[in-house]
């Protein structure tokens, strides 16, 4: 009885907030989801670059198709790649990062008009910066976490 | 005791958020917590400490010490599938830890939501 009242007695009383959970709902983030995705759009660009005119009349509906699946990829990679750097820089960044990487928003946002333009154009010069631009995030994030793991692509 | 020197003002109380402490702990409980300083004495392993977040300073965190290397504190969640703690922040500096839990005021788990 004495403990129930002596534990009333603490309930009642202000109290700060003291915090029991993980930072996301899953807790795991990893800049690697958006190199891998980073590196398909270089890879898709660079065979889309490389594909030749068909040869006869025969060749091309093949070629047409070819063409149109090596875009749909390169899309829909570009779209992945800006889908794992919007969680990174929504959910796993936050603003006391800011003071370590002032161009942290800088850097998200010309990552995301990245992934855009490589939509849009066949341009091997975008997907190398993309890339890049992949290594920069990584390299905060990882420095965020007091690590320093290495770059290291698939490709 | 521990409610007559959180009178004095020698405790805290703290009102826990978040399941990465259970089953010890659950959201609501409240923890009666002796401040430490940079003076102090470790807690023992084993402890329940209040710490300040590593990488989010005005955040408070309550985890389980594990392991004490160098002034580097290891802290863990009773609950690792709920919890963020040195598993993903590395070890902690001793500088972040605000103080041990001496004390639990359980909330009825009915009033858990």
């Amino acid at each position: 009885m004495l403990r129930s009242a002596l534990s009333a007695i603490v309930r009642s009383l202000p109290a700060s907030t003291v915090e029991a959970h993980c930072d996301g709902p899953c807790g795991v983030y990893d800049p690697a989801s958006a190199r891998v995705h980073a590196e398909a759009v270089l890879a898709m660009t660079k065979k889309l670059k490389a594909l030749e005119a068909p040869a006869s009349a025969a060749d091309h509906h093949a070629a047409l198709n070819t063409f149109a699946r090596f875009v749909a990829v390169k899309e829909d990679e570009a779209q992945k790649t800006k889908n794992e750097l919007l969680i990174l820089w929504t959910d796993y960044f936050k603003p006391e990062h800011l003071a370590t990487f002032p161009d942290l928003h800088d850097t998200f946002w010309k990552a995301a008009k990245l992934c855009s333009a490589c939509k849009v154009h066949i341009d091997q010069g975008k997907a190398e910066e993309l890339l890049a631009a992949v290594e920069k995030i990584h390299g905060m994030f990882w420095q965020s976490k007091g690590r320093s793991d290495a770059w290291v692509t698939a490709s | 005791m521990d409610l007559l020197l959180l009178f004095c003002g020698r405790r805290r109380v703290m009102q826990v958020e978040g399941y990465s402490m259970w089953p010890t702990l659950k959201p609501k409980d409240r923890v009666i917590v002796r401040p430490l300083n940079q003076h102090s004495e470790l807690p023992a392993i084993g402890s329940i400490i209040v710490c300040i977040h590593p990488q989010q300073p005005s955040r408070r965190v309550i985890k389980r010490l594990s392991c004490v290397t160098d002034n580097q504190l290891t802290i863990l969640g009773d609950c690792p599938d709920a919890s963020t703690d040195s598993r993903q922040w590395g070890r902690i500096p001793k500088g972040c830890l605000i103080g041990e839990v001496v004390a639990l005021a359980s909330t009825p788990l009915e009033q858990v939501s």
